[in-house]
């Protein structure tokens, strides 16, 4: 009992220390709390239930992006316990002094570990169901999602995990906390706020051949992530990603253990920035820091690598979308995947309500060709590397001109005029490559042979169609006549009608029964396919730019509480440097170029990372990113 | 004898509100240039204070202090700084060395602080490192040497930008006999044979024995002083100091 009584009263006197200790502990929970509650948040079940899709799997989304949370937040807890151990070994040796044996310093600093992590265990929940749920807020208002009324949410699978990962990083800082106690000797412990970090000079070689191995290991992830990702069979589940986290976390803690020793010890050799003002002192100060914090910078370094990947990600999604807006509907309903014949049937519906007289229509039918996509592009351009989802064995389908033209100009689209002999090819949602290949093709006089004539491509259009119609790849437009030729391509015939009320309940009934009367087709209208679209976009940028946020939060409360430790730390130095005759221009300058240098070192690591993974993942898209 | 030093009437008061409490009080002291100067006297006496304020990282409540003929008092926190880097070296009982950086880069701090281009930075080393036979361990750390190579760091990096006086706060205080005899002599021989003036703080009978002139403090004020005469060995200057010592300790005692 004098054990909680004793650790109690530690916990008081030594308030400010455990201060910054404590809500570290407190923003970790909350930030790994957040992070995984993501999927029992009320704005993200709605969406999902509107999208049809288990929320559940959210979680297993996340899955790869949680491995690094943990890491980081346990970085965090660990790095703020180092610091709390440091600043404390002098009153634990008073203790052994005092005749208090190893044994019970060991269980009374075990004690106030369980007892500061259970107290910032229960804070950090609450604070990270308030954050989450003001997050939600926020993020539901910005993308204009009606959000349910509940907004706060206790995700039992998310305290319980939280829970569970606390305990067993507790009872491990609690052991290496008890360890360092009692393997220190009584004498080191009393003088240990006095002795500095030992410092390691390090042989010069073993340095250089470090480097390369951090090097060949960072090299070596790069290469297995980059095949993994931008492989025709891409898998976020794949279990190699496992293998590429870990090998990005040793490679950048490598890099960071050793890369700018080996660079400031060559500019250590230039005479002339090394005995300039305080130059020596603040480089010694900056490996000094990124030595004893490499944990901390790689954490750092991962996560705005994620941070950078994802928001690049997002921008690009949201371009995506925008392109796909462009291929909307020209009127209010459409009917797709029906055969030529039904259409006297559709049409008779269609007009059959005289409260909503139909205005416009418009059909247009695909007809199957041999011509392959391989056969757009030139020999030479056909390369297997080249984008892996994009498959060279499809067919492409045919158009006619005039639906084709009645389609561009119900959209406002100027009408493509084909001579006689020559054909158009309109790309689909291609990647931006291919469609150059295939302009490139059709500049050297590209034909193709179709039914047995041989027409030449006079013009690919790459402004986007009707997306509903034309196929992802490309479709081939050909005069009228060809057309006969030709058969239909399957299901391949979309109807459209326009409408002087728009929307029409009752049109959608009839639509639905002539379906069900001659067992194909489908129907959707405008707005159905915008609400569609928008939910694709919530359904992407909400848990996006939630976890960005949680990112952005643990990035910076890792590099501000390694800041503010060193603050702490290094009040001594600078008092110093003061006597010597140093002006607080210079030291305040000396204190900015470290600041900034251990900002930009992960900085433009977590850039490089980010380069590999988004080039990857935009040969995987085909270059649309 | 140039006086390089001139501190009258000078007080210090701590704390506030009525709670007061004076570290110097009235406390006059002149040094002239070449002296190796000693302070003693008791803990209390107000010894690490008169440091501060000579060393200008402290401020009087009232009096003046002139070093070289200019009153650090009056002077602004920048000013004080160049005053500092141009005219005071500093070696204290801790070292004060840093420990990220070699020895060779810790003696030519204050010169890069200052500015002083690379090949006049390597020709005052070598003439300091010479004179403290540092020679061999240039290139190590601070953890990486003894007390007493530290300590001669702190020597040279003192002396490296040729200040007008030097102020060592209990240099010895950390070492073993035999590096503290190494370091004295060498403050001595500094003393001697470059002219540096030096003032040392110190409770070590035998660390002020090298000085040729000791003052000593208590409650704020001196109480005595013992001039080193002409050619008197240091062990009849050692008896002088410790009688002289002994007879503070009985009046305190009565």
């Amino acid at each position: 009992m004098i054990y909680l009584k004793l650790a109690y009263r530690n916990m008081r006197r030594s308030l400010r220390d455990y201060a910054i200790y404590f809500f570290t502990i407190v923003l970790s929970v909350m930030i790994f709390y957040s992070f995984n509650s993501l999927k029992d948040q009320p704005v993200m079940v709605e969406v999902c239930r509107q999208a049809g899709i288990e929320s559940n799997i959210i979680a297993v989304l996340l899955g790869f992006a949680s491995f690094f949370v943990a890491f980081i937040v346990a970085a965090l807890v660990l790095y703020s316990n180092n610091f709390i151990i440091r600043r404390r070994k002098r009153e634990w040796g008073t203790y052994l002094l005092l005749g208090m044996n190893q044994g019970a310093v060991a269980r009374m600093l075990f004690l106030e570990t369980l007892g500061v992590g259970a107290i910032a265990y229960l804070l950090g929940i609450v604070t990270g169901v308030l954050f989450s749920g003001l997050m939600s807020v926020l993020f539901a208002t910005l993308l204009e999602v009606a959000f349910p009324a509940r907004i706060f949410t206790f995700s039992l699978y998310s305290i319980l995990l939280t829970g569970v990962f606390y305990t067993l990083i507790f009872i491990g800082v609690g052991i290496m906390g008890s360890f360092s106690v009692s393997r220190h000797s009584l004498a080191s412990l009393l003088v240990a706020n006095r002795t500095n970090e030992a410092y390691k000079a390090r042989n010069h070689w073993v340095t250089v051949m470090l480097g390369i191995v951090s090097l060949a290991v960072l090299g070596f992830g790069y290469w297995i992530g980059y095949r993994a990702i931008a492989n025709s069979n891409f898998n976020p589940m794949n279990p190699v990603f496992i293998l590429v986290a870990a090998l990005m976390v040793v490679g950048s803690f490598g890099f960071f253990y050793v890369g700018l020793g080996f660079v400031f010890s060559i500019l250590c050799r230039i005479d002339r920035f090394r005995w300039k003002g305080l130059n020596t002192f603040t480089m010694q100060q900056i490996l000094k820091k990124v030595n004893s914090n490499t944990l901390v910078l790689t954490a750092a370094n991962i996560l705005l690598a994620m941070i950078i990947t994802s928001v690049v990600f997002l921008v690009a999604f949201q371009s995506l979308l925008k392109q796909n807006q462009a291929g909307a509907l020209p009127y209010a309903y459409a009917v797709l995947y029906l055969e030529p014949d039904d259409v006297v049937g559709f049409d008779a519906v269609a007009n059959a309500n005289p409260l909503n007289p139909l205005l416009k229509k418009l059909a247009i039918t695909r007809y199957l060709t041999e011509v392959s996509s391989s056969d757009l592009v030139l020999p030479q351009d056909t390369d297997k590397n080249d984008s892996p989802i994009l498959s060279f064995n499809d067919s492409c389908s045919a158009v006619g001109m005039s639906e084709y033209n009645a389609v561009r100009q119900a959209k406002g689209l100027n009408p493509v005029n084909l001579d006689e002999g020559v054909i158009a090819i309109q790309t689909g949602a291609l990647s931006q490559p291919f469609t150059e290949k295939i302009q490139k093709a059709a500049g050297q006089g590209l034909s193709l042979n179709l039914a047995g004539s041989s027409y030449t491509v006079g013009q690919v259009v790459s402004e986007p169609f009707v997306s509903v119609v034309s196929s992802s790849m490309c479709m081939l437009v050909v005069p009228d006549e060809a057309v006969a030729e030709l058969l239909p391509d399957g299901a391949a015939t979309t109807l459209m009608y326009e409408y002087a009320n728009g929307q029409d309940p009752i049109l959608e009934e009839n639509l639905l029964n002539e379906i069900n009367r001659v067992g194909r087709g489908y129907w959707t209208s405008k707005q159905e396919e915008a609400a569609n679209l928008k939910m694709i976009q919530v359904f992407i940028m909400f848990p996006g730019l939630f976890v960005e946020i949680i990112l952005l939060l643990a990035c910076g409360s890792v590099l501000g509480l390694q800041q503010l430790i060193e603050t702490v730390d290094s009040a001594r130095h600078y008092q110093g440097l003061y006597n010597l005759g140093a002006e607080d221009r210079q030291i305040h300058r000396s204190i900015f170029q470290q600041v900034t240098f251990y900002f930009f070192v992960p900085v433009a690591l977590a850039i490089l990372h980010s380069l590999v993974a988004l080039s990857a993942f935009n040969k995987l898209l085909g270059g649309r990113l | 004898m140039e006086s390089i030093l001139q501190i009258s009437d000078l007080t210090k008061v701590y704390g506030f509100r009525g709670n007061h409490y004076p570290a110097l009080n009235g406390l006059s002291l002149g040094v002239g240039k070449g002296e190796f100067l000693g302070v003693m006297g008791p803990s209390g006496s107000g010894k690490t204070t008169l440091l501060n304020i000579i060393a200008t990282i402290d401020r009087g409540s009232r009096g003046v202090v002139m070093i070289n003929g200019q009153d650090t008092q009056r002077m602004r926190r920048g000013d004080l700084t160049r005053f500092r880097r141009e005219h005071l070296g500093f070696i204290f009982q801790d070292y004060n060395l840093l420990d990220t950086l070699t020895l060779r880069e810790n003696i030519c701090l204050p010169l890069s602080i200052a500015n002083q281009t690379p090949a006049e930075i390597k020709a005052r080393l070598s003439s300091v490192t010479q004179t403290f036979g540092l020679h061999d361990v240039l290139d190590k750390f601070p953890a990486q040497v003894s007390g007493g190579q530290k300590q001669r760091a702190a020597a040279a990096r003192a002396i490296i930008s040729n200040p007008t006086m030097v102020l060592a706060d209990e240099p010895t205080g950390a070492l073993d006999s035999s590096s503290a005899k190494v370091l004295l002599q060498t403050l001595e021989k500094m003393n001697q044979s470059l002219g540096i003036t030096i003032l040392m703080v110190t409770h070590d009978a035998t660390a002020a024995s090298y000085c040729n002139r000791i003052v000593f403090l208590k409650d704020g004020r001196i109480i005595s002083e013992l001039r080193r005469a002409a050619q008197q060995p240091r062990r009849a200057f050692f008896d002088q100091i410790l009688s002289v010592v002994a007879l503070m300790g009985e009046k305190e005692a009565e």
